[in-house]
């Protein structure tokens, strides 16, 4: 029989946090969604609402599925060991997270110093929307940060 | 001029008949850390640099070097 092999734990970990940059994706198109809500006419509003919901139960799917299916059975040493993994998966996760919100940090501050030639032309928004537009940009961001550190042309698959 | 980290990972796996999911998978990291540390696009903590030097059983200067790049 040809024995299936079972990813090690780095792989694992690896993986799931390839797992995590893409749920973060995910909940920024949610966010992108319940923005487009705001703006969109009452019956499309109606479905982007339905959209957003049936989306958010999706990711907390997987997220639980993610769990349960392969974090749940390492053990608390294991977990805490591998998940700390200094290696190239990891130190772009982490990278993509700083360089992410010092972009999102620096794109906001200077939005607040052009106030008047940008968001004064925006219209009025809820605080919650406003909210909303916030997370998807800083979500996107680091989305396209991971994508871009973890990018293609790693070396070659022996 | 710039010092870059070189490695001799491939040929130390050359020599010693590994894939670079073998030598992932002794030292406890993914395939993906050896390939691109191999390549030069990852900068290895001191920690997985022992490791993999340890593994092949020589001195770390024998697997990481100074690149001096211009």
């Amino acid at each position: 029989m040809n024995a299936q092999t079972t990813p090690s734990p780095a792989e694992l970990a690896d993986r799931s946090l390839q797992l995590i940059a893409s749920a973060m994706f995910a909940v920024a198109l949610v966010f992108c969604l319940s923005v487009a809500e705001f703006f969109a006419s009452e019956p499309i509003a109606a479905i982007l609402d339905i959209a957003v919901k049936a989306l958010g139960v999706v990711i907390l799917g997987l997220m639980a599925l993610l769990y349960f299916w392969k974090f749940r059975p390492m053990s608390r040493d294991q977990r805490s060991r591998y998940l700390a993994e200094d290696g190239f998966v990891h130190i772009a996760f982490q990278k993509a997270m700083a360089k992410s919100w010092m972009l999102s940090f620096l794109i906001l501050v200077i939005l607040q110093a052009l106030d008047n030639l940008i968001l004064e032309r925006l219209p009025a928004m809820p605080l919650e929307t406003v909210i909303q537009g916030v997370l998807a940009f800083m979500l996107l961001l680091f989305s396209a940060a991971f994508l871009f550190f973890t990018r293609a042309g790693s070396g070659n698959e022996e | 001029m710039r010092n870059e980290l070189g490695n001799r990972i491939r040929v130390f796996r050359a020599e010693h008949r590994l894939s670079q999911a073998e030598l992932a998978e002794a030292i406890g990291v993914s395939r993906k850390t050896i390939s691109t540390i191999e390549v030069g696009r990852f900068v290895p903590s001191t920690i997985i640099a022992l490791k993999i030097a340890r593994y092949f059983q020589v001195p770390l200067e024998d697997v990481f070097f100074l690149d001096d790049a211009s």
